[in-house]
């Protein structure tokens, strides 16, 4: 199963965000993208088994993490295509705003509200000519373990996230082309209008 | 048909069962069901999912709104279960039947995403106005953009700004944020800056990041509101630490121009300020 996850992988990696514009400086080495992901996989183990903290503290605090790590700008940039090249500069603005909040608050949900999970790095290479995928193994106390693949890049002074892999699809590419389907049908203010309206979804209700 | 997962039982689970089918027994079935939600809501608040789910499923299955509402967000978000969006919409679709306001809501929700492919926006109109006459806030605002947008109505700028400004006056700070836009543009209602610069306000006060650099300038201006450069630089100081990018360079362009002893009385008030957030369905 994880073999065939990982060809599928990195395929998709391979074909996938090498065009995200980045300043580069050289190949992301895998073993510094392994340690990178490692000290952020520990940070937010300790934040998910905080006993002290709240549901919703735990998700401010594992979104934090997000918004720090992952290159949310470039990413969004990315996920819009081609769309962006004719996008005004207050559609850009407010898109990439938009962009932020959607990840932000679906993926804090996604991780951050889990306790007792254990966390391991399986292995880490290059993948295109700038950038190593980390694959990292998520156990929890109950359920099959996640297994899940982070493009990491090394733009100098630091690493940043450009993509999260599950099951061998990828967050970006994913969203990219729903994201086209959106624009195509209703343009770049269609698209925006929808995701406006997107956020507000409901979290769990206590009564 | 949903498919639940098989978790494994954890003895204090068998004992919690036991007491239930033994308080059933004496007739005690209200306050035991009252308490069991709650008890769900306590594992689901530690992380423990699939505790949550054992717990809620039986309750959700005799038709408790609550119960079929979080299990729907469990199954959209992936907690607990593998993540399947069918299988919450259908247990959406159940809490609503049931009155849930919330379910009606993210079923709107869904509708839209799918809408945004296909441009019929009629379920997510109707979803939206069911759960905006059962009581939801949210879903009044979202039912004015649908106005301001003309998705699945007619576009009707005056009907957007009415149900828009209902919502924010029931104190949904987006919707005071929009009533602030719409009030500076002259969109469905007069022109007012006043009342602009209040509904930035309103909604900064609660900790809106983009209403926090909207009155942070107007503070900074004094444009519809007294001039308060302080004021201003602390509510532009609040949004830039939300990570709002605009903020963060009106920060640096206002320091710049009234000087580092503003900014450092703007970074202590910044430092005591609190949100007073308003609860709103």
């Amino acid at each position: 199963m994880i073999q065939r996850f990982l060809i599928v992988l990195m395929i998709v990696a391979a074909v996938s965000l090498a065009a995200i514009p980045l300043d580069v400086r050289a190949q992301t080495k895998p073993d510094d993208a392994a340690a990178f992901v490692g000290v952020l996989g520990s940070e937010t183990i300790k934040v998910l088994q905080s006993q002290s903290a709240t549901l919703d503290q735990r998700e401010a605090e594992v979104r934090r993490l997000l918004r720090e790590n992952f290159a949310l700008d470039q990413i969004g940039r990315y996920v819009l295509g081609r769309a962006w090249k004719t996008a005004t500069d207050d559609q850009k603005r407010e898109y990439l705003e938009l962009f932020s909040e959607y990840v932000l608050s679906t993926y804090a949900k996604r991780l951050g509200g889990y306790t007792g999970e254990t966390f391991s790095i399986i292995r880490s290479e290059t993948v295109g000519t700038k950038d190593a995928v980390v694959m990292t193994q998520i156990d929890r106390p109950s359920g099959p373990p996640l297994v899940a693949g982070w493009r990491v890049r090394n733009v100098g002074e630091r690493m940043v996230i450009l993509d999260v892999i599950v099951e061998g699809i990828s967050m970006v590419t994913a969203q990219r082309s729903e994201f086209a389907s959106v624009v195509q049908s209703q343009g770049i203010e269609g698209l925006l209008q929808t995701l406006r309206l997107q956020i507000s979804k409901f979290a769990a209700q206590s009564s | 048909m949903i498919a639940f997962p098989t978790t494994g039982l954890k003895m204090k689970r068998i004992g919690r069962r036991s007491a239930f089918a033994v308080m059933v027994l004496i007739g005690a079935t209200v306050s035991v069901s009252a308490a069991t939600f709650e008890e769900g809501w306590r594992e689901y608040q530690e992380g423990d999912f699939p505790a949550a789910l054992e717990i809620w499923l039986p309750l959700a299955e005799t038709g408790d709104a609550r119960a079929q509402f979080n299990i729907g967000l469990m199954y959209d978000e992936g907690r607990g279960v593998a993540e399947d969006s069918k299988a919450a919409a259908e247990w959406w679709r159940r809490a609503a039947d049931n009155g849930s306001m919330h379910a009606m809501h993210n079923l709107a929700l869904e509708a839209i995403a799918e809408a945004g492919v296909s441009g019929d926006y009629t379920e997510a109109v109707t979803w939206l106005r069911a759960a905006a006459d059962a009581g939801s806030v949210r879903s009044q605002y979202s039912l004015g953009k649908m106005y301001q947008y003309g998705l699945g109505v007619e576009r009707d700028d005056t009907l957007a700004a009415t149900y828009i400004e209902q919502a924010a006056e029931m104190g949904f700070d987006r919707a005071q944020y929009n009533m602030g836009k719409m009030y500076r543009d002259g969109q469905g209602v007069p022109k007012d800056e006043a009342k602009s610069a209040e509904w930035f306000q309103r909604a900064a006060d609660q900790g809106y990041a983009k209403a926090q650099n909207h009155i942070g300038i107007r503070l900074a201006k004094g444009r519809g509101v007294d001039k308060d450069v302080v004021r201003g630089m602390m509510y532009l100081i609040l949004a830039a630490e939300q990570g709002h990018g605009a903020a963060e360079q009106n920060v640096g362009d206002l320091r710049a121009m009234a000087g580092d002893g503003i900014y450092e009385q703007a970074a202590t008030l910044a430092e005591a300020w609190e949100a007073e957030r308003l609860d709103v369905y």
